[in-house]
C-alpha cells in the first residue's frame, strides 16, 4: 500500500509542476515584454555598487616621459575621495592648507576642497579648488594679488602656478571656472563677499597658471 | 470514467492555482503595500526619520557655512518629533486622504527669532542688501527644511486618489477571490462526491503548484533586479524602498513553503484514502 500511495503522490507532484510550466509559459507569453519594461525602469534608478572601475587617467601634458616617469606612475593611483593628497601655498596671504580629493561639507570643514571632476596638478588640465570663507580658510583669498604664487605640494611633485586674474561670479555662472583638458590652470574659489550675513550668492574665484 | 475524472480535477487544480495566487496576492498587497501600519511600521524599521533627519542636518550645514551666520542660529529650528509628525503626517496623506499639515510655520519663527537675536547680541545693523541676503536665507532654509521632509511628495500626488481608490476596493477585491475559491472547491467536491481523497489530492496540487510559483517569482525577481543597489532621491528612502520589497518578497517566499508543505501533506493524505478505498473494493 506503501508503494501505492508513493507512486501516486509522485504522479500528482508531477501534475503540480506540470501546472507550474503551463503557468510559467502563459507569463512568459503575455507578461514577459512588461516585465522586462519594468525592469529596465528599475534598472535606471538602481546604482553598481560592485563596480572595482578605477577612475581613468587623463592623458598627461607638459611632462617630458623619461624626466618624471615616476610622478605618472604616482598618479596613476590617483588618491581615494577625501584623501588628502596635498598642500595649497599662498606664501603671500600666509596661507597653508591641506588639499582634499572632493569637495563634501566635510571635507571642507577641514580645508580645502578639491572638484572630483577637475584634474590633478600635472594632469595638463583644469585644477578647482574651493573652500569656507571665514576664520582660517579662504578669508584672505582676495587679498592675494595678480602675480603672487601658489604651490600646491603633492606627494608627487610641487606645482607653481601664478595667479593672473580674480573675478566675482555669480554662483550659477559655472562657465567661469571651466573644466577642460586644454591647459593647466588653477581656479580657487570661495562664497562671496567675505563674512557675508545670509545667503552668498556670489564666488570669488582666483585664477592662476 | 475515471480517466475523464481524474482530467477534469486536473483542469479544476490548474483553475484553482489561479484562484490561489490571486486572492494571496490580494491579501499580501492588502497587508503590506496598502496598509497605512504597515508602512509606519516599515518607516520605523528602515529608520527613515533618523536618515531624513541626517539628511536635513546635511542640507542645512551647506547653507551654514555660506552664511556667515554662528551655529547658534541653527539651533532648536526642529526637533527629531517634529520630523517624524511630518514624514507620518504624508503616510496619513497617502491613505486616509487627510491635509498635509508641515511644521514649516514653526521652523521660520524659530529662524527669525534665532537671526533676531544674534543680530541684537552682536549690535548688527542690516544694510539693505544684507536685509535681504538675511530674507533670501530664511527662505531657503526653510525651503530646505520642506524639500527634505516631502521631497517625494509631487512624485507621489498623482497615485494618491489611485491608492485611496485600490484600498477601497480591496474589500470587494477579498470577498471575490474568496468567494470563487469557494465556489471552485464546491465544484471540486461534487465531482470527487465520494471520494475525499480525490478532493484533497486537487486541492493538494493547486497549493503545491501555488507554492512552487511564489518560489519561482521570487527567484525571477532577484535574478533580474538588483534590489539591494536601488537608489531613489535619497538613501533614506531608497533604503525604505529597499526594505519594503524584501520584506514582501521574504513574506512570499514563506507563504510559498507553507503552501509546498500543506500541498504535499494534502496529496499524500488524499492519495492514502483513495489507495485505502481501492484495496478495501478488492478485499
Amino acid at each position: 500500500m506503501g508503494k501505492e500511495i508513493l507512486k501516486a503522490t509522485i504522479f500528482w507532484i508531477i501534475v503540480a509542476f506540470f501546472i507550474v510550466i503551463i503557468i510559467s509559459m502563459m507569463a512568459i507569453k503575455f507578461g514577459k515584454e512588461k516585465f522586462l519594461e519594468a525592469t529596465d525602469l528599475i534598472q535606471i534608478i538602481t546604482v553598481d555598487t560592485n563596480s572595482n572601475a578605477e577612475r581613468p587617467l587623463p592623458e598627461l601634458k607638459n611632462f617630458k616621459e623619461n624626466e618624471l616617469a615616476n610622478e605618472i606612475k604616482v598618479l596613476m593611483n590617483c588618491p581615494a575621495y577625501g584623501e588628502n593628497y596635498a598642500t595649497l601655498k599662498i606664501s603671500s596671504i600666509d596661507l597653508e592648507l591641506p588639499i582634499y580629493y572632493g569637495k563634501t561639507l566635510d571635507l571642507l570643514k577641514n580645508g580645502i576642497g578639491h572638484d572630483d571632476e577637475s584634474y590633478f596638478p600635472g594632469e595638463g588640465g583644469s585644477i578647482v579648488l574651493m573652500g569656507h570663507n571665514y576664520g582660517k580658510f579662504l578669508a584672505n583669498l582676495p587679498k592675494a594679488k595678480l602675480g603672487d604664487k601658489i604651490e600646491i605640494v603633492t606627494g608627487y611633485g610641487e606645482f607653481e602656478f601664478t595667479i593672473y586674474d580674480a573675478q566675482i561670479i555669480k554662483e550659477t555662472e559655472i562657465d567661469k571656472v571651466p573644466i577642460t583638458d586644454q591647459e593647466e590652470k588653477l581656479m580657487i574659489y570661495t562664497c562671496w563677499p567675505i563674512n557675508n550675513i545670509g545667503y552668498a550668492t556670489e564666488r570669488y574665484v582666483v585664477y592662476a597658471k | 470514467m475515471k480517466v475523464v475524472k481524474e482530467i477534469t480535477n486536473c483542469i479544476f487544480a490548474f483553475l484553482l492555482c489561479f484562484v490561489f495566487i490571486g486572492t494571496l496576492a490580494v491579501f499580501l498587497l492588502a497587508s503590506t503595500l496598502l496598509s497605512k501600519d504597515y508602512m509606519l511600521e516599515q518607516l520605523a524599521q528602515s529608520e527613515y526619520y533618523a536618515k531624513v533627519e541626517t539628511d536635513l542636518k546635511n542640507g542645512l550645514e551647506e547653507y551654514q557655512y555660506q552664511s556667515g551666520l554662528p551655529l547658534q542660529v541653527f539651533e532648536n529650528l526642529y526637533s527629531s518629533e517634529m520630523i517624524k509628525e511630518d514624514i507620518n503626517a504624508i503616510v496619513y496623506h497617502i491613505y486616509d486622504g487627510t491635509e498635509l499639515k508641515y511644521h514649516v510655520a514653526s521652523v521660520e519663527t524659530r529662524l527669525e527669532e534665532n537671526v533676531q537675536q544674534y543680530l541684537q547680541e552682536n549690535n548688527i545693523v542690516l544694510n539693505s542688501e544684507q536685509y535681504k541676503n538675511v530674507s533670501d536665507f530664511k527662505e531657503i532654509i526653510v525651503n530646505v527644511y520642506e524639500s527634505k521632509i516631502t521631497f517625494a511628495v509631487n512624485y507621489i500626488e498623482p497615485f494618491v486618489k489611485m491608492i485611496a481608490k485600490v484600498v477601497s476596493l480591496m474589500d470587494v477585491a477579498k470577498i471575490a477571490c474568496l468567494a470563487i475559491l469557494i465556489i471552485l472547491a464546491i465544484f471540486i467536491g461534487i465531482i470527487n462526491l465520494k471520494s475525499i481523497g480525490g478532493f484533497l489530492s486537487t486541492i493538494g496540487v493547486s497549493l503545491l503548484a501555488t507554492g512552487i510559483l511564489f518560489q519561482l517569482l521570487k527567484f525571477v525577481i532577484v535574478k533580474y533586479i538588483d534590489i539591494e543597489n536601488i537608489l531613489l532621491f535619497s538613501q533614506a528612502l531608497s533604503d525604505l524602498i529597499k526594505g519594503v520589497i524584501n520584506n514582501i518578497l521574504g513574506q512570499s517566499v514563506i507563504f510559498g513553503i507553507w503552501l509546498v508543505v500543506v500541498g504535499i501533506i494534502a496529496i499524500v493524505i488524499g492519495n492514502y484514502y483513495k489507495i485505502k478505498k481501492k484495496f478495501a473494493i478488492l478485499q
